[in-house]
């Protein structure tokens, strides 16, 4: 069985207002993929293809207008329980829009914690401590506010709060895509190295295809809210030539001008 | 010659504004005290009425002398004083209270409920909120407690449009939907997530409305429709006083002074609190 499983997913925007009705807007159209344990899914596509909806749609957010979304053979949206939200986590793009501008590090860390598990304040203590080692910061910056933090230092955070619970799943909408490029790569790399330790699955919605490729296994390409490209593995995408990889590889500068193309 | 630097008018508008901070919460805090305390401190009874004294001149056993009926002056401002600052209260923290709710339920469910209330709220906004006032004032007859109901069914539109478009703004907030995904119940959301970030715009619109309520209640007063004759109220005080504006417009003078800088002590605290906070003002 697989981890994740979306069956014939489609899903429309258009507020049904009190009087007035506004037209629909198609975003998501018969989605459907798997995702085994343990794997990334790079899902790629330009701005507004519909990446971020299929993120709150897998994330439990947002029940689509048809299809289902199964997890572990659940389907999420009518699963009696909320359980599943301890295995299904995120990280955001923005990390300060992420995080309550009120609350301490240790206190937003600490927040699916004692939704979940309900430590001792002694434990709690502890697992907090180690989630920051974790990820590459000190324990003393848990008393400290989101605003006196870096960027990449709170997106860090981000991902102690992500991993607080050992999830199964986590999704990274854009979680590197305003990062500078030493920010970018400390975090994929961290990044990789919390999937192998502790055996976690991603789904990396992102429009950068060079992220994608530093962590991905598998890649899916989505456009105007179908998925366009299937690739499974790293060699097949980083070699194919159609019309959709061309798109999304043109969507980011390249690093070096040199690279770069002038596009009309 | 030595050009002066920014530096010392920073400094100095920084201490008016500490100055105006710390003035209004002086004088206001003080008011609220001697309300508080005005059984203790009024010299006399404030409904005692003594002809023999009628309209006199302030002495020492007349602090602030007398009205038409030989009442002492003093006396009633400050028993006026509970009247007018604690019903102000009352009407401002029930109508506040009433706002948030509904402008949170509108502004975190959205669709349908959302939908429903603020047309409700178009419609009451509609009308001139002293029309409306006045027009159930008449339907419940006059009098405090009707004037108070009255301007608590009117007030807390404006607060639950406010509180909607703040609560919507933080809704969309990525931090509202990780909190989701961590597992906070609505309720939690509301009371970690979403009240600590309203908190400051609520205390400036507090301040800067505490100043209308107590005007509302004078207003009503004064049109004889909320505190009625031996009442003791600053709007009542007025009404009563106008009569005799040639002979002794001390009458309506004191209560008078009073309302105004309780009002400009609010609307100035509120002014100042918004520019600590960076709140932008919202107008009525």
């Amino acid at each position: 069985m697989s981890l994740l499983q979306l069956e014939h997913v489609s899903h429309r925007y258009g507020n049904q207002r009190f009087l007035a009705r506004q037209a629909e807007q198609t975003v998501l159209q018969d989605v459907s993929l798997t995702l085994e344990a343990g794997t990334c899914l790079g899902l790629l596509g330009r701005s507004g293809a519909g990446k971020s909806t299929l993120g709150r749609i897998l994330l439990g957010l947002e029940r689509p207008k048809a299809g289902r979304v199964l997890f572990n053979g659940q389907d999420i949206y009518d699963a009696a329980s909320k359980d599943f939200r301890k295995d299904i986590q995120v990280v955001f793009q923005d990390s300060f829009a992420a995080v309550n501008p009120k609350l301490t590090a240790g206190q937003i860390i600490a927040e699916p914690l004692t939704n979940f598990l309900g430590l001792s304040p002694d434990a709690l203590d502890e697992r907090l401590g180690g989630l920051m080692t974790q990820v590459g910061l000190s324990k003393t910056d848990l008393t400290k506010y989101p605003n006196q933090f870096s960027g990449g230092q709170l997106q860090r955070i981000c991902i102690a709060r992500a991993i607080a619970t050992n999830p199964k799943l986590i999704i990274l909408d854009e979680a590197v895509s305003s990062l500078d490029m030493v920010n970018k790569a400390l975090i994929l790399d961290l990044l990789r190295n919390l999937k192998e330790t502790l055996g976690l699955a991603y789904v990396f919605i992102t429009h950068d295809v060079q992220a994608a490729q530093a962590l991905s296994d598998r890649f899916m390409i989505l456009d105007q809210g179908q998925l366009v490209g299937d690739y499974p593995t790293l060699r097949s995408f980083s070699e194919a030539t159609d019309e959709h990889v061309q798109a999304i590889r043109q969507a980011v500068l390249a690093i070096h001008p040199r690279d770069r193309t002038i596009r009309k | 010659m030595n050009v002066p630097l920014g530096r010392p008018r920073l400094l100095d508008r920084l201490s008016n504004q500490r100055l105006i901070l710390i003035g209004c919460s002086v004088f206001l805090g003080l008011l609220f005290l001697a309300a508080l305390a005005a059984p203790w401190l009024a010299p006399h009874d404030p409904y005692l009425v003594n002809l023999a004294v009628k309209l006199q001149e302030p002495s020492w056993t007349y602090p602030l002398g007398t009205d038409h009926l030989g009442r002492c002056t003093l006396s009633r401002l400050l028993h006026g004083a509970r009247v007018s600052l604690g019903f102000a209260v009352l009407i401002f923290a029930s109508s506040l209270l009433i706002g948030l709710l509904i402008g949170t339920l509108a502004g975190y469910i959205g669709g349908w409920v959302d939908q429903l209330l603020m047309r409700f709220c178009d419609g009451v906004m509609a009308f001139p909120s002293l029309i409306l006032v006045l027009g159930l004032v008449g339907i419940f007859g006059p009098g405090l407690k009707q004037v108070i109901v009255a301007l608590m069914l009117v007030q807390w539109v404006y607060y639950a449009r406010m509180f909607r478009g703040l609560i919507m703004t933080l809704k969309e907030k990525n931090f509202i939907a990780a909190a989701r995904v961590n597992g906070s119940s609505h309720w939690k959301i509301f009371r970690t997530h979403l009240l600590p970030n309203i908190l400051p715009p609520l205390l400036v619109i507090g301040t800067l409305e505490m100043g209308w309520a107590i005007m509302d209640i004078s207003a009503m007063s004064f049109l004889g429709l909320g505190v009625q004759s031996p009442g003791a109220e600053w709007g009542a005080m007025i009404h009563e006083g106008k009569s005799y504006i040639r002979t002794n417009p001390e009458l309506m003078i004191y209560p008078g002074l009073l309302i105004m800088l309780v009002i400009a002590s609010f609307n100035l605290l509120g002014e100042s609190l918004s520019e600590r906070f960076g709140v932008t003002k919202q107008t009525k």
